[in-house]
Parts: C-alpha cells; structure tokens; sequence
C-alpha cells in the first residue's frame, strides 16, 4: 500500500495546477482508487499546493456521486467471485444465467437511471 | 421502447460468440448494462452492440490493434472505437484488453466519459484486483 501511495503522489504532483484537461483528469483518475482510500491523513500532501488538494477534493466529490450511480457492482448480486474467464458458450451461458438472476434489479437500475 | 432483459441477452450472446476472445461473466454483463445506461433506445444500443462486437473481432483476428496503456496498467491494450459510424462522431468507447497466445483477456468494454466520467479506468483498477486469472 504505502509503494501505491506514494506513486500516487509522485504521479498527482506532476500533474499542472489546471487540473481540467481531459488528459489530465485521467492521470488523476487512474489513481482515484488509491487517493479515495488515503483522502484523509495521508492527502495531506497535497496541501503543499492548495489548488490542487481543492481541485483533487472536488473531483473526489463528483466521482463519488458518479461511482454510487453507476456502481453496478452494487447492483449485480453473486457476481463476487466469479473472476474466471471463460469464452465463447461457456462465457454467454454464464453471463446469461447471472442476467436472469438478476433481472429485476438489473431493470430497476436501467429504469431509474432513465426516468 | 426500453431495453428488456431480452435485449441484454441478445447484446451478451451476441459479444460472447466472438472468436478469440476470453472474458469474466460478470464482467460482460456489467459491461452490456453500461452500454444499455448510455443508450437507453433499444436501436441505438444494437447499433453500439453491434459495434463493439465488430471492435472485438477485429482485435481477435489481428486486424487492429491498441495503444499500450501506461503505469499501473502495464500489459493491457486500449482500443478506441466509435459507437456509431457516422461522420464526425469521435472514438467514444474502449476496450481494454490484454492479449495472449490464442485469445485475448477482455478486461472490459464501455464509454469513456458517460455515464460516470472516466470511471472507465478506475473501473478496470478494480478489475485487475479481482482477477483470480494470475493466482
């Protein structure tokens, strides 16, 4: 964890003051896992540049409404565990037999997501 | 018209019965739900589907190929692709993909920017963490 840390930091604080170019919001991005597990003591760091540890917050922020919208691990049940890759029949049947135990939630989700 | 669960399994057989390409149930639902999160026109998604689906056989076949993505993605391919070939419409959707002698490992496949922007790579972080591929 602490090596994740502190390429995070090493990463972020390269990063230019203007924090709202694409290409630099996905450099912050890619390590917004990370940030989301340190954002309290351990980003402090980033006080040494008050902008960004602003800019860093707010997107923080946004992701986190973002992520809990779009969070479909949320919504698919029994899908913990099931990380084995597979192909072809194998892979249909089995994504297939998880859609159909999850066909309620699954329109609940796409139906509140499009009201 | 709203997509049904007909609709989504239609979309997943249809991406599982690309040649060469190997991925986690889970994650192609998932995956197949974003899409229909962002097209929520059952046409708009097949056309998106469909597209995907060419993207994937491409890739599988070797007739196109990704950029290397860098840091703590090491080893995977992003591929970008249009959702629709129309004039002007930008490359909006990925696949993220690591290949290997015979398949290539989907890691995922969705927008970049919508519905949650650029969760695409926060998402495949949490993918790599759960993969029991290397364990």
């Amino acid at each position: 964890m602490h090596r994740s840390i502190q390429e995070a930091m090493e990463s972020a604080s390269s990063l230019p003051s203007a924090l709202h170019k694409p290409r630099q919001v996905e450099s912050m991005l890619q390590n917004y896992a990370i940030l989301k597990a340190t954002e309290n003591e351990e980003l402090a760091w980033v006080t040494l540049d008050p902008d960004l540890y602003q800019n860093m917050l707010e997107y923080i922020a946004i992701l986190e409404d973002q992520l809990e919208q779009a969070n479909l691990n949320l919504v698919i049940e029994n899908r913990k565990g099931d990380t084995e890759f597979k192909t072809g029949d194998d892979l249909a049947t089995d994504a297939l037999e998880l859609l159909n135990r999850n066909q309620k939630v699954i329109q609940e989700h796409l139906h509140g997501n499009n009201e | 018209m709203a997509i049904t669960n007909e609709v989504l399994a239609e979309a997943i057989s249809l991406v599982a019965s690309v040649d060469g390409i190997t991925m986690t149930p889970a994650r192609l639902l998932e995956d197949v739900v974003a899409l229909a999160e962002l097209f929520p026109e059952v046409e708009r998604f097949r056309i998106a589907v469909e597209e995907t689906v060419k993207a994937l056989s491409m890739l599988a076949m070797g007739k196109k190929e990704g950029k290397p993505l860098e840091r703590n993605h090491e080893g995977i391919l992003s591929y970008h692709y249009q959702s629709i070939r129309v004039n002007g419409q930008e490359a909006d959707l990925r696949v993220a993909y690591e290949p290997d002698i015979g398949t290539l490992f989907i890691w995922q496949f969705g927008h970049r920017w919508i519905p949650a922007d650029a969760t695409f790579y926060a998402r495949l972080d949490t993918r790599k963490k759960e993969d029991a591929r290397e364990t």
